[in-house]
């Protein structure tokens, strides 16, 4: 846990985007490994391992929600920012807004879960098509397939953002 | 051994980019995609443009948190927490159905072998003890016999022979 711990907390905020659902969702992984590592294979790796827990475990809380609309609360307990609801300049939040990439931060919520983990573990965790396959539990094809989308959607939507009067939201990513 | 050499159009080169800057692609469509960008300066453009995605991504979700005491503090609660039902879980494991039944049907057979087992002697015992004394019973009185009740007192000279009238 001291090893991975905070690779597999990262993973698991990058796919909730949320501190709350990552801690359970870290938390919940970690329960599961200690309980299964007999089942753990020697010679492959433990992190593509824990992140295939974490993979299974947050699409079992999705299809658990599915239908439930949940809405993150405040971490810092203060108003949070709505979407296309950004119209004042204010130099301090437009340097916190431009650290945070929100256009890209709202074009990565936009795209489906399937979608987001491929784009993380591709983009981000710089894992190899075979790897996300065997993580995610699919076909190369499929990794390729969802990872295209994925980028394109991606693109647009940071486009739209991008435009003036489109998106409504900074212009910064 | 002969390269595959590709002839490389700007819509296959827009098709793989992806799989290009991801380093998916083998060697020889690796090089026709560099030479097509080093020549095509909308797929420049295109392939510019994937980069600079690949970064805003990683600069969005490329921040690196520290793992919360909180969730450490929960596993280990949660592992301890499961030491005394620990046991529970395993006599639970072990009842269960698909345990319980060839569990079962084995306890069976061995109370079947042993009741067979004693019912085969008790059987043996009543069926000697009957010949015996039906023996003993026809032949008492008869002088040429005399040498067999002899042999039959001397044997069951035990409780056994009480209700049995010596002649």
């Amino acid at each position: 846990m001291a090893k991975f711990g905070r690779q597999t907390y990262n993973y698991a905020y990058r796919l909730t985007s949320n501190e709350a659902d990552a801690r359970d969702l870290a938390q919940d992984a970690f329960i599961r490994v200690f309980r299964a590592w007999q089942s753990f294979r020697p010679g492959t790796s433990f992190l593509a391992w824990i992140y295939r827990i974490v993979t299974n475990l947050h699409r079992d809380e999705l299809r658990r929600r599915k239908g439930i609309f949940t809405q993150p609360l405040p971490e810092d307990n203060q108003p949070q920012e709505t979407p296309h609801a950004v119209t004042v300049h204010d130099p301090i939040t437009a340097m916190h807004e431009q650290q945070l990439s929100p256009a890209m931060d709202r074009a990565l919520r936009g795209l489906t879960p399937e979608q987001r983990t491929v784009v993380i573990l591709a983009d981000v965790e710089d894992y190899s098509y075979q790897e996300i396959a065997q993580t995610v539990g699919c076909s190369i094809g499929t990794v390729r397939s969802r990872l295209h989308r994925a980028r394109s959607q991606l693109r647009r939507l940071v486009q739209r953002e991008r435009t003036p009067g489109v998106g409504g939201g900074a212009a910064s990513i | 051994m002969q390269r595959q050499t590709y002839i490389m159009t700007c819509d296959l080169c827009r098709e793989l980019l992806t799989d290009y800057i991801h380093g998916e692609l083998d060697a020889a469509r690796d090089a026709a995609i560099h030479g097509h960008i080093q020549s095509c300066v909308d797929c420049r453009n295109e392939w510019q443009a994937e980069v600079e995605l690949t970064e805003s991504i990683r600069s969005a979700m490329g921040e690196e948190r520290e793992l919360p005491m909180a969730v450490v503090v929960g596993v280990r609660h949660a592992m301890r927490g499961q030491a005394a039902p620990g046991m529970l879980e395993k006599l639970r494991a072990a009842l269960r159905p698909a345990i319980l039944g060839p569990a079962a049907a084995a306890v069976l057979l061995v109370i079947g072998i042993v009741r067979y087992d004693q019912a085969q002697h008790a059987t043996s015992a009543l069926s000697s003890s009957y010949f015996v004394r039906q023996h003993v019973a026809q032949t008492i009185g008869s002088p040429s016999n005399d040498r067999a009740w002899d042999a039959y007192l001397l044997t069951s000279a035990n409780a056994n022979t009480a209700d049995v009238v010596s002649p």
